[in-house]
């Protein structure tokens, strides 16, 4: 527990928890490894809240499990305090998004188990944990089981019990995205007002989200992930006065320039992810589908029309209340498809986008069945493989195997659903799930010729 | 019983107790009410049959000089009722304790669980009655002039019976638990003991009530089984009988008199009914605080007898007496170190300790194969082995016949059960019943009415195992109104 050995970092402030070019894959079914997080490097220091910011894919809750000492890094350094840790990081208590509270045990017993491990004794840890059951704002349900409580106060249980145990560093999985909107603002203005209390325990505070706007309301410095494989792409300081206001103008700027940073080109060195519009000889690989329906994305590109064609993203996702995770996927499908394109943090309805909207469900179809073809690589390589069978069939295997090489099991099934429900709305191809075949669809035109 | 300290509402009217019992507020602030002196009492009386119980298992008996007669007459069977009772929830006790260990040791012990599965895979698959002949031998030679001896064998022939769909309930709850559970308690740096007694068993629990009432019934079929014992004396064998009511069963059936055996069928009739209201029902009731789901059941399990415990002071007092060993044990069991593995082993160590496993195990193996091939080589030699595999067969085209048969029969009466709510609500008790009734007792008047009709015993076995078998099926298949995870082996 002692900091000795640290040296000031540039910061003056002691970093609590240092990660150093943590790398994480798994094994995929293959036997091949699969990367999740690549060279991460960051660090917490007393005083500061900092927020790991990125889309599913990202591997952040990946990395948070690596700086909890719940799982190993495949290769890199997490220390606390200067020590590598090997097993639970011993300075940090966590608050995840599914509240992992005992169900059988009421509110108290659950806040006091914590107390119970560290082998304080019984009296001591009665008032300990009334003191934080009362701070968290838990009154009265001290006898209360978690299945009788609201989600929102479930989730204080899940605060109280990792404050009870004054950790040095707080680390939150997602702690509001399981909570309606009003009551994640609320839990997120007191989380605040603690944290600002002169003997808070606590001395910093590490918030894995999906929310840009979290991110912004809470955070001191903000990394901002990468997917596939998850790595940083920015680091940005944000140093605004509490309590921010959403509608100020510097908040909305930050908002807008982390929008821009999340939905523009992700310049890895070695990268070839599509840009505005994608290069056509992207592969399924490397260009994955965004997970988007073809009702979701119709139904944005009408709301962009009846907007004038343009918007700003964060406006949009505001005016929606959609989360950076709902809206993001919608605006990737259509940009890949060529249907809109994004600037900045603007998106715009393209020409395409603008005739795919207008036609009859016939035109619409086809128009949305070439660009499929065409841009979305997945759907491109089943067309293409199942002319070049006799009678336009092909096992899902077949597909399923080739993206095992880059897609963990589930994102496997995941992108084969994609393009399955995309290649059905386009006609292109079909699919019989209980035979496992998908099996071209003869246009007209095709059986004549 | 709890495996949670039972944390009784020291202020008046918890919210969680409130929904079963309005009044508690009440009751708790006078001094003891007559539930009280009705639980009380309750306790003493069982206590005391217990222990009287306890000691007539202990009296002297040297087998081939000395036998245990059973009486027909009817006052003796309470008291056989009552020793079988005891003898069948001695055996729960131990498959009880049993589980919690090999099971934790499965799930925990990645080495282990290579052995520990495959092994319990083997020994629910063999029928228990081989284990009668080396359980007797063990047990009388640990007790050689006492009747705790036999006492112990049929004890232990109950437990091959019941422990091992528990175990594998147990098991399969600890591999599948949450991984938010699991990281909360890594998390919260919980010791070995305290994840065990705080969290795997909780987390089980729902499962291990069903399978132990699933057990039970288990058990009873195999009571005749258990309590009739052959004792070998000087490589002779001599039947003897435990007192029990299947012996008593058994005694009536040989004097011919079946008005007697009619009274043993609605004693164990009582018995099954009896167990599953005061014990079964109130262990479901009870043990629904452990589902995982986090909303409210829509129609929780009930139970009249745990409703009266609960509005009585009784439980919260034996919960504050016990609290103290619940602490010592907390401290005692501290320096096991905590519930948490090495993020980076060393690998050469592990690897080596994997060869030196995998090498112990062989040879165990390979010295019991030997032994085995040596055994029966000797006692049963080679040449009989066709004939054996024949009968093997014999015996597997019966078992697929009455799968077949009761598939046809049971599975769209269980899905007319469980589709419908109030069906269940009537049909799961009797189902119940009828699940933990030992058929074996039907035998007899069955094969007579067999050979009345002229039917072959080849046929007849079929439909005697269909009758054996079909109960226990038709209660798993018919979804219980609570989550009724059975992991049933059987």
């Amino acid at each position: 527990m002692t900091s000795a050995a640290n040296s000031p970092n540039k910061s003056g402030a002691e970093p609590i928890i240092e990660v150093s070019h943590v790398t994480k894959s798994f094994v995929s079914p293959d036997g091949s490894p699969l990367a999740v997080l690549d060279d991460i490097s960051l660090d917490l220091r007393e005083g500061e809240i900092v927020a790991l910011l990125g889309r599913s894919g990202s591997g952040k809750s990946t990395l948070l499990r690596c700086i909890a000492g719940l799982i190993a890094p495949t290769s890199g350094i997490v220390r606390y305090r200067g020590q590598t840790l090997n097993g639970a990081n011993p300075g940090v208590a966590m608050v995840f998004q599914s509240f992992a509270l005992l169900p059988w045990l009421t509110v108290r017993q659950n806040v006091e188990l914590g107390l119970e491990a560290l082998g304080v004794p019984p009296a001591d840890r009665r008032s300990r944990a009334e003191r934080a059951i009362d701070t968290i704002g838990l009154d009265g349900f001290e006898l209360a089981y978690p299945r009788e409580l609201s989600g929102g106060m479930r989730q204080r249980v899940g605060f109280a019990r990792a404050l009870v145990v004054e950790p040095e560093a707080l680390l939150m999985d997602e702690p509001f995205s399981a909570l309606d909107v009003l009551t994640a603002q609320n839990l997120r203005a007191e989380l605040l007002r603690l944290w600002q209390e002169k003997d808070f325990p606590t001395k910093a505070m590490l918030i894995v989200t999906h929310n840009i706007e979290e991110a912004v309301l809470l955070a001191d410095r903000i990394f901002v992930l990468g997917a596939n494989p998850g790595r940083i792409r920015t680091e940005i300081d944000c140093h605004l006065p509490h309590p921010r206001a959403r509608h100020d103008e510097s908040f909305q700027g930050l908002v807008d320039h982390i929008y821009t940073l999340m939905t523009g080109p992700d310049t890895r060195p070695p990268a070839h992810i599509w840009t505005a519009a994608p290069a056509p000889e992207g592969t399924p690989i490397d260009t994955p589908l965004p997970q988007a329906t073809v009702g979701g994305m119709s139904g944005l590109l009408e709301i962009l029309i009846a907007h004038g064609g343009r918007d700003d993203l964060p406006q949009l996702a505001h005016t929606l209340t959609f989360e950076v995770d709902d809206l993001l996927p919608l605006v990737d499908a259509a940009q890949l498809l060529g249907l809109a394109e994004v600037q900045d943090a603007d998106i715009q309805v393209a020409e395409d986008g603008r005739k795919f909207v207008a036609a009859n469900i016939v035109e619409s179809k086809m128009i949305f069945a070439e660009r499929a073809r065409e841009r979305a690589p997945l759907v491109r390589a089943i067309c293409q493989s199942l002319l070049t069978t006799k009678d336009g069939t092909l096992s899902e295997e077949f597909f399923l195997d080739l993206l095992r090489r880059g897609f963990s099991e589930e994102e496997a099934r995941e992108q084969m659903r994609i393009a399955i429900d995309w290649g059905r709305f386009g006609e292109l191809f079909d699919f019989d799930a209980n035979t496992g075949q998908l099996k071209l669809e003869r246009r007209d035109e095709e059986l004549a010729s | 019983m709890a495996p949670v300290e039972v944390e009784a509402s020291r202020r008046g009217g918890s919210t969680a107790d409130s929904r079963f019992l309005p009044i508690r507020p009440v009751l708790r602030g006078r001094k003891l009410s007559w539930v009280d002196l009705v639980v009380a009492v309750g306790v003493v009386v069982v206590l005391y049959v217990v222990v009287r119980l306890g000691r007539s298992m202990a009296i002297n008996f040297t087998p081939g000089r000395s036998t245990i007669t059973i009486s027909t007459n009817l006052a003796d069977v309470p008291y056989y009722a009552a020793r079988s009772l005891l003898r069948m929830f001695l055996a729960l006790g131990l498959s009880f304790v049993f589980t919690l260990v090999y099971g934790t040791a499965a799930a925990r012990m990645r080495r282990a669980r290579k052995v520990l599965i495959p092994v319990l895979d083997i020994l629910q698959s063999i029928p228990i009655l081989v284990f009668l002949p080396i359980a007797l031998t063990f047990f009388i030679k640990l007790f050689p002039n006492s009747v705790l001896g036999l006492e112990l064998a049929s004890i232990f022939v109950i437990f091959t019976s019941q422990a091992w769909n528990m175990t594998f309930s147990f098991y399969h709850s600890l591999v599948a638990q949450p991984s938010e559970l699991d990281e909360a308690a890594r998390m919260s740096r919980l010791t070995k003991w305290q994840r065990f007694w705080k969290l795997d068993v909780p987390s089980s629990m729902i499962g291990l009530v069903w399978n132990m009432m699933m057990s039970m019934g288990g058990g009873w079929f195999f009571l005749t089984a258990s309590e009739a014992v052959t004792v070998f004396v000087h490589g002779k064998g001599v039947p003897e009988s435990l007192p029990g009511i299947g012996s008593y069963m058994a005694a009536a059936v040989a004097a011919g008199s079946y008005s007697k055996v009619g009274v043993a069928i609605g004693v164990m009739v009582i018995l099954v009914v009896g167990t599953n209201f005061f014990v079964f029902r109130p262990l479901v009731a009870w043990a629904d605080k452990f589902r995982m789901e986090s909303s409210e059941s829509g129609d929780p399990p009930k139970s009249v007898v745990l409703n009266f415990l609960r509005r009585s002071s009784i439980p919260h007092i034996a919960g504050t007496a016990v609290r103290p060993a619940g602490r010592a044990l907390d401290r005692a069991t501290r320096p096991f170190g905590l519930a948490e593995y090495p993020l980076h082993g060393n690998v050469r160590r592990r690897r080596t300790g994997d060869l030196v496993f995998w090498v112990v195990v062989l040879v165990i193996s390979a010295a019991v194969v030997v032994i085995g091939v040596r055994y029966l080589n000797s006692h049963l030699g080679f040449g009989r082995f066709p004939e054996l595999v024949g009968e093997g067969f014999a015996t597997f085209a019966r078992v697929v016949v009455l799968l077949v048969i009761s598939t046809l029969i049971w599975v769209p009466i269980g899905v007319k059960i469980g589709m419908s709510p109030k069906l269940s609500r009537y049909a799961q008790p009797v189902v119940q019943v009828l699940a933990s009734f030992p058929a074996i007792l039907l035998f007899p008047f069955a094969t007579l009415v067999f050979i009345d009709l002229g039917i072959p015993l080849d046929i007849g076995a079929i439909v005697l195992m269909m009758l054996e078998r079909s109960g226990t099926s038709c209660s798993t298949s018919s979804p219980a109104p609570a989550p009724s995870p059975t992991t049933c082996a059987r």
